[in-house]
């Protein structure tokens, strides 16, 4: 198990939020988790093809004579006898036919003796006896080969997965560099010796041995492996598997995030990178043998004790998604986000708690003071450069109204007008808008009077 | 030295046309009266105020500084140029302790081109003051931006005024520059009267609302971005009797024109008028009035403007203008450095503007400010600084003066003694009267891309080069381009005594002829 290290959670949060926008946490969890690279010599998989023409004219002629045999597929279709016969072989080794003297205790095949010869009016090539001996029906799979216009084949493939070990989990599929040639790849570590493997990946052939719901629903491990066609069936038997640690695993990030609802906190999962990341089922938050005291609700509050914020007990934010807390000048505009609108911030807390786990809970800046209000107001506006220019009072009006929102409604005074222009008239960029403030009064109205149309 | 069989020709004799300025004492004559020391006098409400270039005591920016520093609400300040550090100061600080209502017209950018009249200094100065005076001005643009002044600019605004809260103003001919400030005779007025306030602050807020085409607001930084010009309706200055302002504003308004007109109409005896230039006048409503003035009631003018014998066009103008009059009628005296703008009538009714007497430019179209005053103590005080401007101006109008007396007066122009002219077998043949036209015609010269070009009378212009130590000009070829008759010249050849040497016929220019060396050039490109 890794250590947190440098996490950056913020970034972390907003990555839940981007991956289930259907909520917002008030609360995040995450750690790194040791990820392995797992060398299958040979994995089974099936893969669907398109059926091949001929093949595809043999099974349609089988269905129309119920049963055939070499001689049918030389007169109806043409083809040769030594073809006719390799070809019936072949599809019934595939298993789209089924040889009828393969023997009896075939239950197929004792079905397959009530199969009578169909009669066609279609005209054969040449005159030979139809086969007695050797005659081959159609298999269910066969049948529905042909329905589908494909074929289902059986692959092996040597793959490389990675996993984590605790808990298990399937993270990906290893890539070598493409075209990388064999001097010039990385060099990889040693396999890890088997009493260094973890003891998950020691038994993963009876997770693969598992059919796909259950292997999935286990490890994430499923049907489908990002980039590898076909569907996963399992290991081969008899084929060997090792296992690396893998360095520079970037999807190794676990995360819980909570959710506020009446009851107290619904957590969900997500794995992946700090910058993506991907919801998972909630069994691994059973696995992963999260402390107790990290998933209770009151750990928001000894959170925000924490973090020494002061909480804004008498403020009510919509949903509880945020925790109101007062702040001051710089740390309450710093808390407020650097975008057009007020934002909740994400206060990580200092260190790691039991198992690695970093946290961090979403805050919400509320003034501690009118002063520190106004400062808000007067940081938002100047936001708004090219509004202000257009129209300063409104801007002023709509900004303080969604401040004073976002604030649960808090009560503030309203700023005076020559104080904000004071202090716009500080920094220098804001010049423009306080000349342009004053500019009907200077040169318009003054004139009007006289008959002008300014 | 003469050499045998070479012919040999004065240069210098020939008389010119049109009008010159000569170096040359003559008193005024006894209608000017004497000129007075002046010093600013205050009417009434009214100052008349001038830069005194002998003392270089600025007037005109001391009143200046006084209007910014005093305003107490807003401040508008119209000038082609900010090149002038203090005045740039004050407005800054003006605009720190308003927190902005100082609202300014100038030239932004690529607008600065068209007015450096007040430069003062020789052609081939030009070209380096005004890129100095560019960064100057950029470079002061920015500060006035920094510090929270709203600049706009209007490309046809050529007008130098300054109101502050619609209490007071100044109109006057100088730019912010230290050149006008200190070097220049300027003139202009200071107002108190409100009403004449508030209708120049209506006229700047007019152009600088409506008019203006580029703009940089206060900010950190000097931003220039255009911006749409509208035609907003416009009700023409107030007038009323003692002072009243006046002026050019587009198609709106002409009434410095028309006040022009009727100063010049209702003159009995005498004009004093004093301007930059005075050009395109032959044409003009102005000049056609000037000449009737002269002619048909006799009144007596007295002009002074800046010696330009290098502008053809105020040449021909003045030549127009004084034309067949006696002598004693007109007084026509240049200033090398003159900007002042004023025009006296009977030493009683007086107009300050910040135009000039110009019939291409600020009568019809353009932006310009004067005031008119009907008041003759004030008229009279403007009369006494333009005849005081008159007599310190050393250079005399005199139609149809020889070569060598203009020459003399061009401090750059002389080409003067004894020299070799080498005229080559080719161009001898293509202009046969070469020998006569350089000693009948005007002789001048000037560089174009490093070729010094003779220009012999009105259209003939030869590639040559020179040898001072040895007093050697080569001739080399005929240059005929249209855009040569619209040089300027740099200067005249003086009295010179010129020994023709014929060249023989495989005697080659250094010079390639017209098009080759660019067509030589391409070809080695290809190779």
């Amino acid at each position: 198990m890794s250590g947190a290290g440098k996490m950056d959670l913020p970034r972390i949060a907003r990555s839940v939020e981007e991956a289930d926008p259907s909520a917002i946490p008030v609360l995040v969890h995450a750690r790194r988790v040791d990820a392995f690279e797992v060398d299958f010599q040979a994995l089974s998989f099936v893969v669907e093809e398109p059926l091949p023409a001929v093949d595809r004219a043999v099974l349609g002629l089988t269905l129309a004579l119920g049963r055939l045999g070499p001689h049918d597929v030389r007169c109806y279709l043409g083809l040769g006898h030594v073809v006719s016969e390799l070809m019936l072989l072949r599809l019934s080794r595939e298993g789209l036919l089924l040889d009828q003297s393969a023997g009896d205790e075939d239950a197929e095949a004792v079905e397959a003796e009530a199969v009578e010869r169909l009669p066609t009016s279609a005209r054969t090539i040449e005159r030979l006896p139809p086969d007695v001996a050797h005659t081959y029906v159609l298999t269910d799979m066969g049948r529905e080969a042909l329905a589908r216009d494909a074929r289902r084949m059986f692959r092996l493939r040597s793959c490389r997965l990675i996993l984590w070990a605790e808990p298990l989990h399937f993270i990906g599929v290893a890539r070598e560099p493409a075209r990388m040639k064999k001097r010039s790849a990385p060099a990889r570590s040693k396999p890890l010796s088997p009493e260094l493997v973890p003891k998950s990946l020691v038994s993963i052939d009876d997770l693969m041995a598992l059919n796909a719901s259950e292997r999935e629903q286990l490890s994430g491990l499923g049907e489908k492996l990002p980039g590898v066609e076909g569907r996963l069936l399992g290991c081969a038997p008899d084929s060997q598997w090792e296992v690396r640690v893998a360095d520079k695993e970037p999807n190794s990030l676990l995360v819980f995030a909570g959710y506020p609802v009446p009851e107290g906190l619904e957590w969900r999962v997500f794995v992946g990178s700090p910058w993506s990341l991907s919801a998972c089922p909630r069994w691994l938050l059973m696995a992963s043998h999260a402390p107790e005291e990290l998933l209770a609700p009151e750990f928001v509050d000894e959170a925000v004790d924490g973090l020494g914020l002061e909480r804004a007990w008498d403020v009510k934010v919509g949903g509880q998604e945020a925790v109101p807390v007062l702040a001051e000048g710089a740390e309450l505009l710093r808390m407020l986000g650097d975008t057009d609108r007020p934002m909740d911030s994400w206060a990580p807390l200092q260190g790691t708690r039991g198992g690695g786990w970093a946290s961090a809970v979403r805050v919400r800046a509320l003034p501690g003071s009118p002063a520190s209000a106004h400062r808000a107001l007067l940081e938002f506006v100047c936001r708004r450069e090219v509004a202000l220019l257009h129209d300063l009072e409104a801007v002023v009006g709509a900004t303080w109204e969604k401040l004073g929102r976002y604030w649960g409604g808090r009560d503030f005074p309203t700023p005076s007008r020559e104080w904000l222009l004071l202090e716009l008239w500080s920094r220098q960029a804001m010049r423009g808008v306080v000349c342009q403030a004053r500019l009907r009064h200077d040169l318009v109205d003054p004139y009007t009077g006289t008959g002008e149309a300014a | 030295m003469r050499r045998r069989g070479n012919e040999q020709i004065e240069i210098g004799s020939q008389r010119l046309e049109d009008f010159y300025f000569l170096e040359k004492p003559e008193p005024f004559p006894d209608w000017v009266g004497k000129a007075t020391t002046v010093a600013p006098v205050e009417w009434r409400s009214t100052t008349h105020l001038f830069t005194d270039d002998l003392t270089r005591t600025p007037h005109v920016r001391d009143a200046l500084l006084e209007l910014i520093r005093g305003a107490r609400e807003k401040l508008f300040f119209c000038s082609f140029i900010f090149a002038e550090d203090e005045i740039v100061k004050a407005l800054c600080e003006a605009a720190e302790r308003l927190h902005g209502g100082v609202y300014v017209l100038t030239a932004l950018e690529k607008e600065m081109q068209p007015d450096m009249s007040d430069l003062g200094e020789e052609i081939s100065e030009y070209i380096r003051k005004r890129e100095e005076r560019r960064k100057h001005h950029d470079e002061n643009l920015g500060l006035l931006a920094r510090a929270g002044v709203w600049l706009r600019s209007s490309k046809e605004c050529h007008a130098k005024f300054c109101v502050r809260d619609d209490e007071e103003a100044v109109v006057t001919s100088a730019n912010a520059t230290q050149q006008a400030y200190f070097g220049n005779p300027e003139n202009g007025l200071r107002l108190r009267e409100p009403w004449v306030a508030r209708e120049l602050g209506r006229l700047f807020a007019h152009v600088w609302l409506h008019e203006a085409s580029a703009e940089s607001q206060p900010g950190a930084e000097l931003h220039v971005h255009s911006r749409t010009r509208e035609n907003t309706p416009w009700r023409p200055l107030r007038r009323e009797t003692g002072l009243w302002p006046v002026c050019t504003l587009g198609q709106h308004e002409h009434s410095i024109r028309e006040r022009t007109l009727a100063l010049i109409g209702t003159a009995r005896r005498e004009l004093v008028m004093a301007s930059y230039s005075a050009v395109g006048l032959k044409g003009h409503a102005v000049g056609q009035a000037l000449r009737r003035a002269m002619v048909e009631r006799g009144v007596r003018v007295l002009l002074v403007v800046r010696s330009r014998n290098l502008s053809e066009d105020q040449r021909k103008t003045c030549a127009w203008l004084f034309e067949g009059l006696h002598p004693n009628q007109w007084c026509l005296r240049a200033h090398p450095l003159t900007h002042a703008k004023a025009i006296v009538a009977d030493g009683e009714r007086a107009l300050v503007w910040t135009g000039n007497l110009d019939g291409h430019h600020g009568y019809e179209a353009g932006i310009e400010v004067g005031i008119e005053t009907d008041q003759p103590p004030l008229a009279g005080t403007i009369r006494e600084y333009v005849t005081a401007l008159a007599a310190r101006s050393s250079q005399v109008g005199e139609p149809y003066p020889t070569l060598t007396e203009v020459a003399a007066t061009e401090v750059k122009s002389r080409v003067t003694g004894e020299w070799v002219l080498r005229l080559p077998e080719a161009l001898a043949q293509q202009v046969p009267d070469l020998p006569q036209r350089l000693s009948r015609r005007l002789v001048g010269h000037f560089r174009l891309n490093k070729q010094w070009i003779i220009r012999v009378g009105p259209d003939l212009h030869l590639r040559a080069s020179r040898d001072d130590k040895a007093r050697v000009i080569i001739l080399e070829s005929v240059w005929n381009a249209p855009f040569l008759h619209e040089r300027s010249l740099d200067g005249f050849f003086g009295g010179c005594t010129v020994e023709i040497v014929h060249l023989p016929p495989e005697f080659r220019a250094a010079h390639p002829q017209e098009g080759q060396g660019r067509r030589r050039k391409r070809r080695q490109r290809h190779r």
